[in-house]
């Protein structure tokens, strides 16, 4: 069943004279569960689909049918809902609050919603309990990704964004936090959705979508991911 | 134009905002400082101006018998004087029968000359020119009567006003000066034309000398010029006052001579006949003593004395000079601290600006330009900010604050207005301001200059966040949620941003609180001494030492409450080398009457003082100047020459004035004489002005009275004194409020663009609008109400300090600061925080999260 539905959704964006057209009638559905890869070069416009499924901004034409609800026509406040109650995000580059301890940057985000999980287990779940009361400075790159990943779990959201998760991270961390955002979809089955450049990330998702040029290219149905643990780059 | 300049050029216009909080930052800093640092002498200025140009004369003389042109020869023997005779008399006139000091027009004059402010000089016989306090206080219109007394003895009694004008013999319209006609206080001036005058002489010799005009009238040289120029005077006026006086005689006694001779003859032939009828010869006798007291009274009536002022006596003169030098005062403190915010808070935007441009100066060494070249690019910002900003600054406080100033005296001084460009003020302000501009740039732009390129293109790594000490506190920490968590730890983690956002907070309401105390404390040193010292409302000043009369026409009085006799002397007390003049001495005739109309309370331990047989009470502000405590002597001389010396035996809380109070044995023994009552202080129940007038008259006329002061006036002189600083107040109030909110708004701005990925984190993480912009509002809310709290400190102290600097020798002023105060700067501190507050929302609101958090750190 279709989670996610986007139907002719365009986004331009107006630089001056020129107008830029970053996603160009893009349609496709991703499944409720599963982990979905949107596969890409950089600039072709996977980041601003990624924004628009995030509630971040809005297209310009088209449906995003998340849920049954069509989040295009939202207001400001009401994507503002959504994000808050439905969204995880990962950042490529953490984007952790410096001044507050790994627990508090969890809490940050688990303060805010009705039915979130306990900060510390989901700490604990990442493999993080002992880090608890470090600041993000005295933590390495894969355990601040970590703690992004626990902060956006912690919400307990419906749908998991990731963009670019290991472009920041050597290949050891980058798997680990792969394995991490696997285990979202496969053990609590959350709806994952990873955005990269790096192909070899299409083996461990169960539909691999490929954007270029602003255009959808291809959409594949993987029926046997592989585990993280197997693929290699 | 090279690259760099272009670079700099579009640096500028890319940061419009930031370029103009800058200049506009160090524009108030420089406005404030120097307008108000220019009002003080702008105001002195303009006296000086005013004076020259109408010829205000430098010393007035006064005589019993009038001045001819043999006096005005006279005085024109002392070098370089210019006299003219005048006549002038105080006269009734008018509705209400005012006290009006009357002087004879002539057109030809050069001293003391009328300035028009509408209407024409009198062309006739029938016209009059008053003063505009006429017009103003007593609604006299032009074309209207007015009708003198008969006593007042003018040729016509009703004449047609034409003109009302400004005199610069009366440069305070509060106040005219006091005379023994009427209720006692003169109500305005006028001149009619001199033939009016049914005088046989000028009364009035005013003397002028030019060459003491290019010296400041309120300063000390031109004070002691003139002070040699009435000794010289004095001197030839001795003889001439004789002189007159045997003409006067001569002339006065002709028909007596004519009589003395008769008698004489008579006696003569009585004794040539032998005849010694004892009748003839007790008729003789009682003729010849006759003719003795008519001879005793002309001499009387011929006898010349002169009275001598100079400028400091003319009514308001000095009190406007002390005016002037409050505000100096003032300005020495006030727009010093405020330059000092508006500087750390340029240091600080500076700083940050360069820190910004961290990137850019990286790019540029990468390229190979110098450290010279590339510095050049920020100094050169900083230099045409800081100069732009301190050349509006400079110019624009010039001409605004004194020239405001003076236009609200104009409206109650007749000043020509002078504001001269204080350009000692500019260089020091173009100093300070490229120090806090180019010198905060040169200090950041060096450090970072320092660093490879290759690390100056990475982002500096970011201050590794500590734990607070709050955090230590364990229950304390516990109980805090989670946003107050956050704030707190974010507060101290700015530590510098904390402490300039508090700084201009507590800056802001510390001088809106001193504007607001400066002019409650002067108000209070009035309304304090005139109902919790003194608590009469008159002062009847007696003929003799008989009382009864004026008691009589008191207790008809409706709001006559009760009287207490004293002996009230004028004199000077010395102690210590220091001398004090113009102390009142009172002597009651009552020790215990005295408390029901003077607080006595010691300024030691707050206790009721009581007179003792022995020994004087001080007032506190004379105590202090005389360096004198409880138990050392003084010495006094009183203006009747009597002198003696007692010892001090309490020090009162006194506001106004100095005084002097001692019980009647006390006086016996100190002046060796007994005290002689001479003077009634009374207390009234409320009086309006018509009333007061009315009773003054009466006791003038029917009491045997030299004069009726009410302390109602007296509170009136200082409450025009503070309301006369009040526009300079509500100036201060403006500036203050300005700066804060300008510092406020900075600041957040510059917390703002600090932590925009932090803020578009959480927006992302999905926080609600409000809640994003309370997430960094709350923080200034803390700031703020730390800063309105220190405030409150600081705003008293520098009270404090500017009364100190304010106070005048005659005068203490309490430190008070009315609710009033509090509220305002509080309720200008909430405000600025809201609207702040409001910005950041909307700003914060339309933040391109996605953008912010696309990069790396």
């Amino acid at each position: 069943m279709a989670y996610i539905e986007v139907i002719n959704e365009s986004k331009r964006y107006q630089m001056g004279e020129t107008t830029i057209v970053a996603n160009d009638k893009l349609s496709f559905e991703a499944n409720q569960g599963d982990l979905t890869v949107i596969l890409g070069p950089s600039g072709a416009g996977k980041s601003t689909v990624l924004n628009i499924l995030g509630g971040m901004d809005s297209p310009s034409d088209g449906e995003v049918i998340i849920d049954g609800t069509d989040i295009a026509k939202y207001s400001d406040k009401q994507l503002t809902q959504f994000r808050r109650t439905d969204i995880g995000f990962v950042f490529q580059f953490y984007n952790l609050i410096p001044n507050l301890t790994t627990r508090e940057n969890v809490e940050l985000a688990s303060s805010i919603v009705p039915d979130a999980l306990d900060a510390d287990q989901v700490l604990k779940d990442v493999g993080l309990g002992d880090r608890l009361d470090n600041f993000p400075s005295q933590l390495s790159g894969g355990e601040q990704q970590r703690v992004a990943i626990a902060r956006a779990l912690a919400k307990n959201p419906k749908l998991l964004l990731c963009d670019e998760p290991t472009g920041a991270l050597d290949y050891e961390t980058g798997k680990q936090v792969l394995t991490l955002l696997e285990d979202a979809s496969r053990k609590d089955h959350k709806t994952v959705l990873i955005i990269t450049h790096n192909s070899a990330l299409a083996k461990m998702a169960d539909r691999v979508i490929r954007i270029n040029d602003a255009k959808v290219r291809s959409i594949e149905d993987n029926p046997n991911p592989t585990p993280v643990e197997e693929i290699e780059w | 134009m090279k690259p760099l300049t272009k670079n700099l050029w579009r640096g500028i216009r890319g940061s419009m905002g930031r370029f103009i909080a800058i200049i506009l930052i160090i524009m108030l800093g420089v406005l404030t400082y120097v307008g108000v640092k220019a009002t003080g002498p702008a105001l002195k200025d303009s006296v000086n101006q005013t004076v020259t140009n109408l010829h205000l004369s430098d010393v007035q003389i006064m005589s019993t018998t009038g001045f001819t042109k043999q006096d005005v020869k006279t005085a024109e023997k002392v070098a370089g004087a210019k006299a003219e005779a005048v006549k002038f008399k105080y006269v009734t006139g008018g509705k209400d029968s005012y006290a009006i000091a009357l002087y004879g027009y002539q057109h030809n004059l050069t001293e003391n000359k009328l300035s028009l402010r509408s209407g024409h000089l009198p062309k006739n016989n029938h016209q009059i020119v008053l003063d505009y306090r006429a017009h103003s206080k007593y609604s006299y219109k032009l074309g209207q009567k007015i009708k003198f007394d008969k006593s007042a003895e003018l040729k016509h009694r009703t004449y047609t006003v034409v003109g009302f004008v400004d005199s610069p013999s009366y440069v305070d319209n509060t106040e005219r000066g006091s005379a023994n006609v009427g209720d006692g206080s003169v109500k305005f001036f006028a001149e009619v034309p001199a033939s009016q005058m049914n005088l046989s002489a000028a009364t009035l010799l005013n003397v002028r000398f030019s060459k003491l005009q290019s010296r400041d009238t309120y300063s000390h040289s031109y004070k002691e010029a003139v002070s040699a120029k009435v000794k010289s005077l004095k001197k030839v006026f001795k003889t001439r006052g004789a002189e007159r006086s045997k003409t006067l005689y001569n002339k006065n006694a002709g028909e007596l001579t004519a009589s003395q001779d008769k008698l004489t003859a008579a006696k003569n032939q009585l004794m040539a006949m032998g005849m010694t009828s004892k009748q003839a010869t007790a008729q003789l006798k009682s003729e010849q003593s006759q003719l003795d007291t008519a001879k005793a009274k002309i001499k009387k009536a011929t006898k010349t004395t002169y009275t001598w002022q100079t400028r400091s006596d003319l009514p308001g003169f000095t009190a406007l000079g002390q005016s002037a030098d409050r505000i100096a005062a003032i300005a020495n403190v006030f727009p010093v601290f405020f330059f000092l915010v508006a500087a750390l808070i340029t240091f600080t935007t500076i700083t940050r600006m360069v820190e910004e441009a961290r990137a850019q100066i990286g790019t540029f060494k990468a390229l190979g330009y110098s450290k010279m070249a590339i510095a050049r690019n920020y100094l050169s910002y900083a230099f045409i900010a800081g100069m732009i900003g301190t050349i509006i600054g400079a110019f624009v406080g010039n001409i605004s604050l004194p020239r405001l100033v003076l236009s609200l005296y104009q409206n109650c001084i007749p000043l020509i207005a002078v504001d001269k460009f204080q350009w000692s003020l500019f260089v020091i302000s173009i100093i300070i301001a490229l120090i806090t501009t180019v010198g905060a740039a040169a200090i950041v732009v060096r450090s970072e200059l320092k660093e490879k390129p290759s690390e100056l293109m990475r982002p500096r790594s970011p201050k590794s966040a500590k734990r607070i000490l709050m955090e230590r506190i364990k229950p304390l920490w516990r109980r805090m949620n989670f946003n107050q968590k956050v704030s707190y730890r974010n507060l101290f983690r700015y530590k510098s941003r904390m402490f300039m956002t508090i700084l201009g907070i507590a800056g802001g309401t510390a001088l809106i609180l001193t504007g607001f105390g400066i002019q409650n404390s002067i108000g209070a040193s009035g309304s304090r001494q005139y109902s919790e010292i003194a608590k009469y409302q008159a002062v009847v000043r007696l003929n003799g030492s008989n009382s009864s009369q004026a008691v009589k026409v008191l207790k008809q009085d409706k709001q006559y409450k009760s009287q207490t006799a004293i002996d009230a002397n004028v004199g000077n007390v010395s102690a210590h080398g220091h001398k004090v003049d113009d102390i009142n001495i009172y002597a009651p005739s009552s020790k215990n009457q005295l408390k029901n109309f003077v607080k006595l309370i010691s300024t030691d331990n707050g206790k009721n003082l009581s007179l003792k047989k022995s020994g004087v009470v001080l007032s506190e502000k004379m105590a202090s100047q005389l360096k004198v405590k409880v138990g050392d002597t003084i010495r006094v001389k009183t203006t009747d020459n009597h002198t003696g010396t007692a010892k001090v035996t309490g020090i009162t809380e006194n506001f106004v004035g100095h005084y002097m109070y001692l019980s009647q044995s006390a006086y016996q023994k100190m002046f060796g004489t007994r005290a002689k009552t001479n003077t009634l202080l009374v207390r009234l129940s409320h009086q309006n002005q018509h009333q007061r007038e009315k009773l003054a008259n009466q006791l003038m006329k029917h009491g045997d009275t030299m004069g009726t002061s009410y302390t109602v006036d007296q509170q009136q002189t200082i409450t025009t004194m503070s309301s006369s600083l009040s526009t300079v107040v509500l100036i201060f109030i403006l500036l203050s409020g300005v700066l804060s909110f300008v510092v406020l708004y900075n600041l957040t701005n510059i917390n703002v663009s600090e932590r925009i990925r932090e803020l578009s984190t959480i927006k992302v993480l999905g926080f609600y609008d409000k809640e994003v912009t309370m997430y960094i509002v709350r923080e200034n809310i803390m700031l703020t109400v730390i800063g309105i709290i220190v405030g409150y400190g600081v705003g008293n102290a520098l009270t404090a300090y500017i009364l100190r600097q304010a106070a005048t020798d005659q005068i203490i002023f309490p430190l008070t600061i009315h609710w009033v105060g509090y509220v305002v700067a509080t309720a200008l501190m909430v405000l600025f925080t809201v609207i702040v507050m409001l910005v950041t929302h909307r700003r914060l609101k339309h933040v391109d999260m996605v953008e912010a958090l696309k990069s790396n750190e």
